[in-house]
């Protein structure tokens, strides 16, 4: 399968002011040199506590944030992506390369051209009452993006909401209603239904589970499992709660203070985790078997702030296995084989 | 095992523009000394609300129009719905505390985390302070490292013992120099916050006990509610989702702590949830809630193993696991405004009958234990 | 069956809006000084419709100048001929309060929509984009902030011209006389519309944050249209809130310039002009203060009246409106 996402090096850092004049005394490095890629057609799931960078991440890469450094190659087919990382090695102030830069890297987009391949990509947000503006109907909310993108006018736009509606489950009746008409789980489907009325091709769900009820998750889950398969669709899943993730996505990704530690399949990594914080992270899973007991890795102290990360690799001060290396430098991402990526001095 | 707290049929109604909410309807729990029980159930079912209900600190448009809620501590046995607000005061805090779901929140963001703690144990511990102020001034001047006006501070402490209200405390803690006695007292009341932070597991108490909500971390906002609810060792703890905002490695951490804090202090916890993972992990008994009423209660592996009501079953099975079909319960949760006729949840049962519509079933002993309220099950016994 | 349908269509989409209307109005019901409020205000928009009815012009006259039978310098009394009595220089005062109810509302109206009018472009610019943009218009906003409103009102009415030259193109001329009012509106305008201004700022700053306007971004819409149809309509409610206290307090601020001597014209028919040209029998007679207590009672219970029902809807309006308490 080929790449529709491809980040380099991608960087976004938030500055922090202070002093009379407000002048930036320090930066937080929400997201600090994270290269992955998103292959056409998979679910991709993002994990990591608060304060990762998990967020932020999925937001900068459809633009709705700009980076601060780094690409993001979008919908490029697989020969342009070599020639892109050829040039990338030997020769990476060559014209050519800005050229292809210019037309796939979308972190090079300004205004109109973003606005248009905004169709391309799109979000669903964790709090469906928040995400929907509470004095629109439904009809507008979800027929707005086509309005915007003028793929539809008039009548035309309706019908097709009314198709989009009936795809995620709800009725016809349910058109001309205001969102606090509803409960969780059916706003979290309106949302569903607008970010995927301009058929996108990557749809980056944050957290959509997050807020509603369990029995209701499932639903969900469902209703995403499905309109991938008859969309053909990409999914960066972004969740803190590793049990969902663990059903639904086919690679995973740990993050921990902005940096991907790391990535492999699902089964893969669930089953034999590697990176210190990945192995704490999943043994912390509470499990809903009274009878099962989980060998367990306890964590020192609290998330550090992303504000001062600590030198060398940023987990040392929690890591029981931690060596001297680790405080002076920062570990990259290694291929242990079989896709499994770790960023540790262990390997 | 005797128990500690008994809900019966228990009736709460929020009166409102809307129509009439019946949020609890007849809910019947207990709670057996130095247990852990968890309520389990999903928005709306009305868990918050019972905890609510059994400190007696429902919101307005809240009644309760029915049912008892006793609790036994010691020998006595109280009614909490029949008691007056002064006896109430007594209560909270000191034998049942609650702590709640989003610490920072239920912070006074303009109180440093040692003025909250202190305000807990000068409500309730205040005579247990002033007699060890004043063992330790009778120390002092027994060994001769007394100051001068070590007299006066004791006569002071005296007075607080009697009537901590009295106006004659009211005037001196107003004059610079006679107020010293003051210094004394915040110097225990401080050893004794920085030690309890130190029990909840908080690195550098001394450091934490002087900052303010807002800089404290989530993990480290629900260790100092914690603190709070646990400074008068309560006999009954109230823990509504205290971990749900959490990050998962640090809902093991408290989930850790409150497992080690209850073998320490022997309180009992009523756990209230919407995890069955945090259920299994904490829990000895659990009730399962749906839309007001308990449907189920039974030791927490007969929960898991042989679930018998159909919400429980179906609660189960929602678990997301890897490889297996999601499954989910149809339908939504109703509106409590006009609850369905009948069990609440006869319109999403897949094995709903005919009674079910129409008559509410009540609760069963089902077997040894194992509380059950539905009408498929009536027939059977032990 | 093209009509019918579109018109079902239409049934159905107005329907959740009535509603929402309608949950709105049964909330104003329940709330008795809401009702008072509301039934003050529909009295007066009465008054106000009805003036030509109960107080018959005189014909080849500017319906705003009152009649003046005579021009006796001293009040007189109510009477017959007169149902509130005539103030000074005769001019009558019935006729003078039934018209100045049309010319309350014309001030409480003008001004307070162009000073909404303004604080909302202002306040929009400088609370969506920020910045130095934002730090500009707000200083620019203290500044005005700073002077005692109504000795600035003053000097703005001072410093409009009587006529003002829109075009001149060699003989032709178009030039508009100011009246008086039109400068006492103007100078209120550009005095309040600060506040607005600031308080519009303030909710575009929380709104702007929200999830769903990130959602509208992402969907690829402009700034303007995410401004017209997103920010404004979720923060507009505290300014409607404000627009219908502003509206009493702007009548009683433009009274209160007319009795300092700024105001509308002599004789024109306006309660704040009554007031002014009381000023001289406040104190009545030696013997008996209250002489000439209609002279200035009458006017003032018709200002208090008026600003009171804004003030009691304005204030029915924050508790209806007020999305925590509303659904109680």
């Amino acid at each position: 399968m080929s790449a529709l996402v491809k980040t380099v090096e991608l960087k976004k850092y938030y500055p922090v002011t202070g002093g009379v004049f407000k002048r930036k005394i320090a930066e937080v490095k929400a997201v600090d040199d994270v290269s992955i890629g998103i292959k056409r057609g998979e679910c991709f799931g993002l994990v990591g506590e608060s304060g990762c960078g998990k967020t932020t991440l999925g937001k900068t890469i459809i633009r709705l944030l700009k980076p601060n450094g780094g690409n993001i190659y979008f919908d490029a087919p697989d020969d342009v992506m070599e020639e892109v990382e050829k040039l990338t090695n030997s020769d990476p102030d060559s014209e050519r390369l800005k050229e292809l830069r210019k037309q796939y890297d979308l972190s090079t987009f300004k205004r109109g051209k973003l606005r248009r391949i905004r169709s391309k990509m799109q979000i669903v947000y964790q709090d469906p009452t928040t995400s929907l503006d509470p004095r629109m109907l439904v009809k507008d909310i979800v027929g707005e993006p086509l309005v915007v993108q003028k793929l539809a006018k008039g009548t035309h736009v309706t019908e097709r909401v009314l198709e989009m509606l009936r795809k995620v489950g709800l009725t016809d009746k349910q058109l001309y209603r205001f969102p606090h008409e509803f409960s969780g789980g059916q706003r979290q489907r309106i949302a569903v239904a607008r970010a995927l009325i301009v058929n996108p091709k990557l749809v980056i769900l944050d957290e959509p589970t997050s807020s509603v009820d369990v029995s209701v998750r499932a639903q969900l889950l469902n209703l995403f499992t499905e309109l991938q398969k008859d969309f053909g669709l990409t999914y960066l899943f972004i969740s803190h709660d590793l049990s969902v993730v663990e059903c639904i996505s086919h690679r995973v990704a740990v993050m921990y203070l902005g940096k991907v530690v790391e990535l492999a399949r699902t089964e893969e990594l669930y089953k034999n985790p590697h990176h210190p914080y990945a192995i704490a992270l999943l043994s912390a899973i509470p499990i809903p078997d009274p009878t099962l007991r989980r060998q367990r890795v306890m964590l020192t102290g609290d998330v550090p702030s992303p504000i001062n990360p600590p030198f060398g690799c940023r987990f040392h001060p929690r890591c029981s296995k931690m060596m001297e290396v680790c405080s002076k430098e920062e570990p990259r991402l290694k291929d242990m084989g079989n896709g499994h990526f770790v960023a540790c001095h262990l390997f | 095992m005797r128990t500690l707290l008994d809900i019966e049929d228990l009736v709460l109604k929020f009166y409102t523009y809307e129509g009439i909410v019946e949020a609890l309807d007849e809910v019947n729990l207990n709670l057996k000394e130095g247990e852990t029980l968890g309520v389990v159930g999903e928005t709306g079912c009305g868990k918050s609300v019972t905890a609510l209900s059994t400190l007696v600190l429902v919101p307005t448009p809240g009644r309760i129009e029915g049912g008892h809620i006793f609790f036994e501590p010691g020998d006595k046995r109280v009614d909490l719905l029949r008691q007056d607000e002064s006896v109430l005061r007594k209560i909270r805090g000191k034998d049942i505390s609650m702590i709640f779901q989003e610490p920072r929140v239920y912070l006074n963001p303009v109180y440093t985390v040692l003025d909250q703690i202190s305000e807990v144990y000068m409500q309730h511990r205040m005579k247990e302070l002033c007699k060890r102020a004043i063992a330790e001034i009778d120390n002092e001047i027994k060994s001769g490292k007394a100051s001068f006006l070590v007299e006066f501070d004791k006569s002071m402490f005296k007075e607080m013992l009697k009537n901590p209200k009295s106006s004659v405390l009211k005037v001196v803690s107003k004059i610079p120099i006679l107020n010293r006695y003051k210094r004394r007292l915040e110097r225990m009341l401080r050893k004794e916050v920085v030690e309890i932070l130190r029990t909840m597991e908080i690195a550098d108490p001394e450091r934490v006990v002087n900052m303010y909500p807002h800089e404290l971390s989530g993990g480290m906002a629900q260790r100092v509610v914690i603190a709070m609810a646990l400074a008068c060792n309560p006999t009954l703890l109230i823990a509504d989702e205290p971990t749900t905002n959490l990050d998962v490695t640090v809902q093991f951490q408290i989930l850790n702590l409150i497992k080690i804090l209850k073998d320490k202090f022997g309180s009992s916890i009523l756990y209230i949830t919407h995890d069955m993972g945090v259920v299994a992990e904490v829990c000895q008994r659990v009730a399962v809630m749906y839309a007001g009423s308990i449907c189920e209660i039974a030791d927490v592996m007969e929960i898991f193993k042989n679930p018998i009501h159909p919400y429980t079953k179906g609660l189960l099975e929602s678990i997301p696991l890897p490889g297996k079909e999601f499954k989910s319960i149809d339908g939504t949760v109703p509106s409590l405004i006009n609850p369905p006729a009948g069990c609440r949840f006869h319109d999403r049962c897949p094995y709903a009958i005919e009674i079910c519509s129409k008559m509410k079933p009540k609760m069963v002993e089902v077997k040894k234990d194992h509380f059950l309220r539905c009408h498929l099950y009536v027939g059977v016994r032990k | 069956m093209d009509i019918s349908s579109r018109w079902q269509q239409f049934k159905v989409s107005v329907s959740p809006t009535l509603k929402e209307l309608r949950f709105t109005f049964s909330r104003i019901k329940q709330s008795p000084i809401s009702v008072i409020g509301l039934a003050i205000l529909i009295l007066y928009i009465l008054i106000a419709l009805l003036a030509p009815v109960l107080a018959p012009p005189l014909p080849k006259r500017d319906p705003y100048m009152i009649p003046q039978e005579s021009y006796i310098f001293m009040p007189n009394p109510p009477s017959e001929d007169h149902i509130f009595g005539t103030t000074e220089n005769q001019y009558d005062l019935w006729y003078g309060c039934i018209w100045g109810t049309r010319t309350a509302f014309r001030i409480g109206f003008m001004v307070v929509v162009s000073s909404l009018a303004i604080g909302l472009l202002i306040g929009c610019v400088a609370g969506y984009y920020g910045g130095i943009i934002d730090e500009l218009m707000m200083r620019f906003t203290d500044i005005i902030f700073a002077f005692p409103g109504l000795v600035l009102a003053m000097a703005f009415y001072m410093a409009i011209p009587d006529k003002v030259t829109i075009l001149q193109f060699g003989e032709f001329n178009w030039t508009i006389t100011v009246m008086t009012l039109d400068k006492v509106l103007i100078a209120l305008v550009l005095v309040g519309w600060p506040s607005y201004t600031r308080v519009i700022r303030g909710e575009i700053l929380r709104v702007r944050t929200e999830d769903y306007i990130e959602a509208a971004k992402a969907a690829g819409c402009s700034d303007f249209r995410v401004l017209v149809k997103h920010v404004i309509p979720n923060s507009i409610y505290p300014i409607v809130i404000m627009a219908s206290l502003d509206i009493g307090a702007i009548v009683l601020t433009a009274a209160a310039m007319s009795f300092l001597g700024i105001g509308a014209q002599k004789g024109y028919a306006d309660w704040g002009q009554l007031i002014s040209l009381s000023r001289n029998w406040i104190f009545g007679n030696m013997n008996n203060p209250l002489a000439f207590w209609h002279v200035f009672l009458i006017p003032g219970i018709f200002i208090f009246t008026f600003v009171l029902g804004w003030n009691l809807l304005g204030d029915a309006f924050r508790d209806m409106l007020d999305p925590t308490i509303r659904r109680r």
